[in-house]
């Protein structure tokens, strides 16, 4: 092997790039625990629904995932904006004592009655595990809760802190650090990286995306005009992949842009997430479906629960989109 | 073929379960009886013997296995069912083990304990032990 | 009431320690995930082949996982265990390509004639055919011909009909349930499923074109269908665990085939599989068919006498006609011994009720005939190489035929004292509970070990009762021949390994364990979870010494992704192997960083050992001593600076302050009104305070969590530190204590050490003492036992103050030892 090669194998082993892949790899996990969040209030939510019976072990146990996924996502959000750390565990201390509260002092009668009064009938017109999970839900994502004080506030604010951690010194950052590990400049502007493997696109001549397995990257670039692999002057994107997933990030300092999407074929792991700085994009972009949420700092959107072929459709619309 | 009543006894000693139970059961036109101490329900149980029991598995003074083994002895072909809060499926197992017909966990739905106590009732209805 | 989070800090914490802290509660946490896949992917290769795509997405989400525990102890530690990350990776490609496999039956074929094989495989054929292969390419005509329908139709048909996952439902939970009705309704479902399945047209092609082609040749023969399954025949013998379907006109052949498949699911072949730790997905069937041979006479020939090997005899049973009702049992036979040697006699055994004498009783066959059938049996078994079991015919042509061919199964010499004595014991289990960790039966002498005891004077072949299923005995695993556990969880390290090296093991015996107190012997069979008193089943014992001998690791349970993911290697968290590059398997992987993320917290406290300067608050007490509290969590229910310990609410620290707190315990502040007027380093000395030669900026201080405490006290010229997490779960619990220096001179400290040593030890903590630092660790224990644990602790370190002063020999040492622990607390003054 010559010298040069070898110098090229050493660079792709570059810890820069292993933490990126890391990084890419918490971010997905990240929106895991997002996603079980998310399924802990549909869960609550259904047996409020007044068809179920349970007891209040049921509803002290729910709350009790909560806190603890909600912890884990807040791990994730320090593990990947270390600089908010400290705010996010103030909040989420603040919620934990909520939790207690919820615990401890639910179902207790909170007015005194006086010896005089006539004991008023028990008031329990609403059985009190019910009356707990309904308390429970409020605090999760109750639409009547003040505001800031549920726990999906807490979760839009901790994605939030996490997608402007990754905004425009981050990508510059990024940029840099693809540009100087790889040698030449990759086919269709998009820095190819396999997540598992460490090493960067490499540029042997021939159509090196095709050298990635990755079916959702497929997908993404079939209609994208991906058979005129030509080199592209400024890349603009890098792609860590895997055989099932793909993590899509914007290089461009003005234009911040993710997407994640894992599809494996159960509909409970997989899904697409997709954020973007300028939401009027996301609305060229999207085929229908996706469930979004506007911020003041850009737009996010998701699918959920869907099927294989759904996603892989999805991101044909969206690389055709995106790459022309 | 027109179907007999069921006689179902319910125990379980928070009330939200009879309340809700009681009237999702009695749909069907099965008879149900509940109650909140496993004292009064044995008793009654001596008095008139019941097709189906569904009892908690925890509860304060007398716990479901011991209410099982009783009702078990009182009446071979009795069926009973285990409610089992969240997180006692091991002893569910165990109640299995010692003759339960089969037990359901909180949270449920009041229709799929019907769906139980349907397969307990056919079995009754053919009176049979199952051999293979 | 609108919360601004941003205002409530009405408390400090530190967030590098927070943030150290929760990444441990994080790291541990994906353990005990990891380990719970680990457990299920167990049972699932049980029934999948490694190239199965089920397999993939669990074994790639524990892979996921431990890389992400890789970046929290690198967090924790500074990038310390950076090699992890190649590991990690290295694995996770290595899986991969296990997974881009092919399976290896595509383009087997289905059907195998047995005559036209030069080498034929027994993993394609079963081990029946091979043997009747075997037999036909040694001795001509000797066996009749045949085909065989291969493992991979066998595999087909699972598959096409969807029976793996079936089967295995069924099959869950079928080694550990009790109720026979439950077992036996479940395998007759199976039988049931397999009956009715589909046959691929396929197979069915090939079946009819071979029994086409046989018709020709022989026309109107009826079939002879019989297991063949892969280990069978081999030096594992099924036996009589299938069925064989006789007399089968061709055109019920593919209903014969599936009845004799469903034969594989009998109850007596789950039991001999699940008891023998067999895979099912490694004992697939192929099903042999060989025309009936239309016999005068058949039997069966053993080629040495069971009962007494050393008699150089051959035994043959013989009936007329067929031999299968012989072979089950239902018809009786006659029998006649042949000794071997140059000049062979025979005997004619008399039946029960019949006359004695040489003279030929069976009127069916010729004592030639005899003698024949016992010289090519002889020559077999020099072709085999072992003793035979041989199902044998007499055609109508008078032709010899040898129809089956197995491996005899001599058993060992029963000793009569035992099979006396097993007789005469009671038939009734001294103890009958428990959850089965792994099945088998196991015989031997039965052993307590107590923690802290010396696992190398474990004998060979014993039966260990242990409280806890501690991973240290991991270590032991290799040479006892059961486990019994009296308190544990199914999931965690040692469950894994226990499975890992096919020990019987139970767990959650209870109280029941007292009973085993002045047993010597006991028999254990953890299949049903029963234990007896003294030896029960003569042969146990001496295969449990050979399976202990062979290193007691199950041959079966191998394959690359055993390797790769389930297999422990690093099994000593002392020895100097014990380090990120040597992890070949995930499951090293997840034990090492178990291991280095707890030693990392215990070492990050000494290093906070300077500029505390944000607030914390202190510790209200009327015991004299100061301790200043970080509050990691809002564990603290206080909002001013001055605490009472009850409003601790942090489970390791209200058990050390319980112990702290034991009114036994003997202040010698109490006698401070006498002391009153002495001088200060006097009063220093006795007392032991916080005062004393340390810069003022040094105090003793708290970090606290709801289920974590990192404690570190200076005493006047010593310094303790526990820091423990102790929560409800088990897996993660630990207590460390770390505990060095002294007033006094070296000697003293030295003293102080070993008493500490000799305190820890019986009372269940790992110890490591290097000249006056003592390090001890107690882990993996339920709530209960470690909040008891640190407890200890409080009381110790207390105790432990003044005992420079008090040690002035070594004689001394092992007296306030013995006061300690009968808990003489008074003494310590």
């Amino acid at each position: 092997m010559n010298i040069l090669k070898k110098l090229k194998q050493i660079r792709h082993k570059e810890p820069g790039i292993r933490e990126f892949c890391i990084q890419t790899i918490r971010f997905k996990k990240f929106l895991e625990n997002a996603r079980a969040l998310l399924d802990l209030f549909e869960d609550g939510r259904e047996k409020a629904l007044g068809e179920y019976i349970f007891d209040r072990h049921y509803v002290v146990t729910l709350i009790d995932s909560v806190i603890e996924r909600l912890g884990m996502m807040v791990y994730d959000g320090c593990v990947l904006v270390p600089e908010s750390g400290e705010k996010l565990y103030t909040t989420y201390d603040t919620h934990k004592r909520t939790a207690r509260n919820l615990i401890d002092f639910s179902g207790i009668v909170k007015k005194a009655v006086s010896p005089g009064d006539v004991t008023p009938e028990t008031s329990k017109t609403v059985d009190q595990e019910y009356q707990l999970l309904s308390e429970a839900l409020q605090w999760f994502n109750g639409k009547d809760a003040p505001l800031d004080s549920t726990v999906m506030a807490f979760m839009k604010q901790i994605f939030l802190k996490v997608i402007q951690g990754h905004g425009s010194s981050e990508v510059i950052k990024n940029r840099s650090l693809f540009e100087n590990s790889c040698g030449k400049i990759p086919d269709m502007g998009i820095y190819l990286i396999d997540l598992w493997k460490d090493q960067l696109a490499l540029p042997e001549g021939n159509s090196s995306i095709n050298d990635f397995n990755s079916i959702p990257l497929n997908h993404l670039l079939m209609d994208a005009g991906g058979k005129d692999l030509k080199a592209h002057p400024n890349p603009d994107w890098i792609a860590a992949v895997g055989e099932y997933q793909l993590s899509l990030n914007s290089l461009r300092a003005d234009f911040q842009f993710h997407l994640v999407t894992l599809a494996t074929g159960d509909a409970d792991a997989d899904f697409i997430f997709i954020f973007a700085d300028d939401a009027a994009i996301l609305d060229t972009l999207l085929p229908p479906g996706f469930h979004t949420e506007n911020t003041g700092y850009g737009q996010f959107a998701w699918n959920l629960g869907i099927s294989e072929k759904t996603i892989e459709d999805s991101l044909m619309i969206i690389g055709r989109n995106l790459f022309n | 073929m027109s179907k007999q009543p069921l006689k179902i006894m319910l125990i379980d000693d928070e009330n939200i379960v009879g309340k809700r139970l009681k009237p999702a059961l009695e749909k069907t036109g099965d008879i149900v009886e509940t109650f909140e101490e496993g004292e009064k329900a044995l008793a009654r149980f001596d008095e008139t013997p019941f097709d189906i029991v569904v009892t908690d598995i925890r509860m304060e003074n007398i716990d479901g296995i011991e209410i099982l083994e009783q009702v078990l002895a009182k009446s071979g072909r009795t069926k009973v069912i285990i409610i089992t809060g969240y997180a006692t499926v091991e002893i569910a197992r165990e109640a299995l083990s010692k003759g339960a017909f089969d037990f359901i966990a909180k949270p449920f739905k009041p229709a799929d304990l019907r769906g139980i106590i349907e397969r307990a009732s056919k079995e009754l209805r053919s009176g049979f032990l199952h051999t293979t | 009431m609108s919360i601004n989070p941003e205002n409530i800090a009405s408390y400090d914490t530190d967030y590098n320690f927070r943030f150290r802290y929760e990444t441990l509660r994080s790291l541990l946490n994906k353990n005990g995930i990891a380990l719970q896949i680990l457990s299920d992917l167990e049972a699932d290769l049980n029934h999948m082949h490694h190239y199965d795509k089920r397999i993939k997405r669990p074994i790639q989400r524990l892979i996921t996982e431990s890389l992400l525990m890789a970046q929290e102890l690198n967090l924790m530690t500074g990038e310390k265990y950076s090699d992890l990350y190649g590991v990690i990776s290295r694995i996770r490609n290595q899986t991969d390509k296990l997974f881009s496999e092919q399976p290896p039956d595509a383009g087997r074929p289905f059907v195998l004639r047995l005559d036209n094989q030069d080498d034929p495989d027994p993993l394609q054929i079963g081990g029946k055919a091979f043997n009747v292969w075997h037999l036909g390419k040694h001795f001509n005509n000797l066996a009749p011909p045949g085909f065989v329908v291969t493992t991979a139709a066998y595999n087909r048909i699972i598959e096409d009909n969807n029976l793996h996952d079936r089967i295995r439902i069924l099959l869950n939970n079928l080694d550990v349930t009790e109720d026979e009705a439950q077992f036996k309704s479940r395998t007759e479902t199976i039988r049931r499923l397999i009956r009715e399945s589909t046959v691929h047209e396929g197979i069915e092609e090939c079946i009819k074109e071979q029994v086409e082609l046989f018709n020709q040749a022989f026309p109107g023969e009826l079939w002879a269908v019989r297991s063949s399954a892969v280990c069978e025949d081999g030096s594992h013998s099924f036996a009589g665990q299938f069925d064989s379907e006789l007399q089968i006109k061709h055109e019920n052949i593919v209903t014969a085939y599936l009845h004799v498949l469903a034969g594989r699911f009998t109850d007596r072949a789950v039991k001999y599989r699940i008891h023998n730790n067999f895979r099912e997905v490694d004992t697939p069937m192929a099903v042999l068919f060989m025309p009936m041979v239309d016999s005068v006479a058949a039997g069966v020939v053993h080629s040495t006498d069971i009962k007494d090997p050393d008699s150089n005899t051959m035994v043959i049973s013989a009936v007329p006609g067929l031999a299968n009702r012989m072979v089950k049992g239902e018809e009786p036979a006659d029998t006649v011994m042949i000794s071997k040697g140059l000049s062979p006699e025979l005997t004619w055994v008399p039946p029960a009720n019949g006359d004695a004498g040489n003279t030929r009783i069976a009127d069916y066959i010729s004592n030639e005939k005899i003698f024949e059938i016992a010289k090519i049996t002889g020559q077999a078994v020099a072709k085999f190489g072992h003793e035979l079991d041989i199902e044998w015919a007499v055609d109508k042509n008078n032709n010899v035929r040898f129809l089956q061919a197995r491996q005899l199964n001599i058993p060992r010499i029963e000793n009569p004292e035992i099979t006396e004595a097993s007789k005469r014991k009671e038939n009734l289990p001294v103890i009958e509970a428990g959850i089965t960790i792994f099945p088998g039966r196991a015989e031997g002498p039965v052993t307590f070990l107590s923690p802290g005891a010396d696992m190398s004077e474990v004998p060979e072949g014993a039966i260990v009762v242990v409280e806890h299923p501690r991973p240290e005995l991991s270590s032991i695993l290799p040479k006892i021949a059961a486990l019994l556990v009296v308190e544990g969880d199914p999931v965690g390290h040692l469950a894994t390994l226990i499975r890992e090296f096919s020990v019987p093991c139970i767990f959650r015996l209870g109280k029941n364990e007292n009973i085993l107190h002045g047993k010597n012997i006991i028999s254990v069979n953890a299949t049903k979870r029963t234990v007896y008193a003294g030896m029960r089943w003569p042969g146990i014992r001496e295969r449990v010494l050979a399976r202990i001998s062979a290193g007691n690791r199950h041959q079966e349970k191998s394959g690359p992704l055993y390797d790769l993911v389930l297999a422990l290697n690093l099994l000593d968290p002392d020895a100097a192997s014990f380090k990120a590059k040597s992890c070949r398997s995930v499951h090293d992987t997840l034990r090492f960083m178990h291991e280095m993320s707890v030693r990392s917290m215990f070492d990050f406290g000494d290093k906070q050992n300077r500029g505390w300067n944000r607030k914390s608050k202190k510790l209200i007490t009327g015991l004299p001593i100061k301790l200043q509290l970080i509050d990691l969590d809002g564990s603290v229910l206080e909002n001013s600076n001055n605490v009472p310990p009850e409003n601790v609410e942090s489970t390791p620290f209200k058990a050390l302050w319980r112990g702290i707190m034991d009114e036994r315990l003997f202040w010698p502040e109490r006698w401070e009104k006498t002391m009153r007027g002495m001088p200060a380093d006097f009063q220093e000395a006795v007392l032991g305070g916080n005062r004393g030669p340390r810069r003022a900026s040094d105090k003793n201080y708290a970090i606290i969590a709801k289920d974590y405490m990192n404690l570190n006290a200076r005493f006047a010229y010593h310094y303790a530190m526990v820091d423990a997490m102790v929560g409800p779960g088990t897996e993660h619990n630990y207590v460390h204590l770390r505990f060095r220096g002294g007033g006094a001179g070296d000697e003293n400290r030295k003293r102080r050490a070993r008493f500490l040593e000799q305190v820890l030890r019986p009372s269940g903590f790992g110890v490591d003492r290097s000249g006056d630092l003592v390090t001890a660790w107690f882990r993996h224990y339920p709530q209960n036992d470690s909040e008891n644990a640190l407890e200890f602790l409080g009381r110790l370190i207390i105790c432990a103050r003044q005992l420079d002063v008090a040690l002035r020999s070594d004689r001394s040492v092992k007296l306030y030892a013995d006061y300690f622990l009968r808990e003489q607390f008074k003494r310590f003054v």
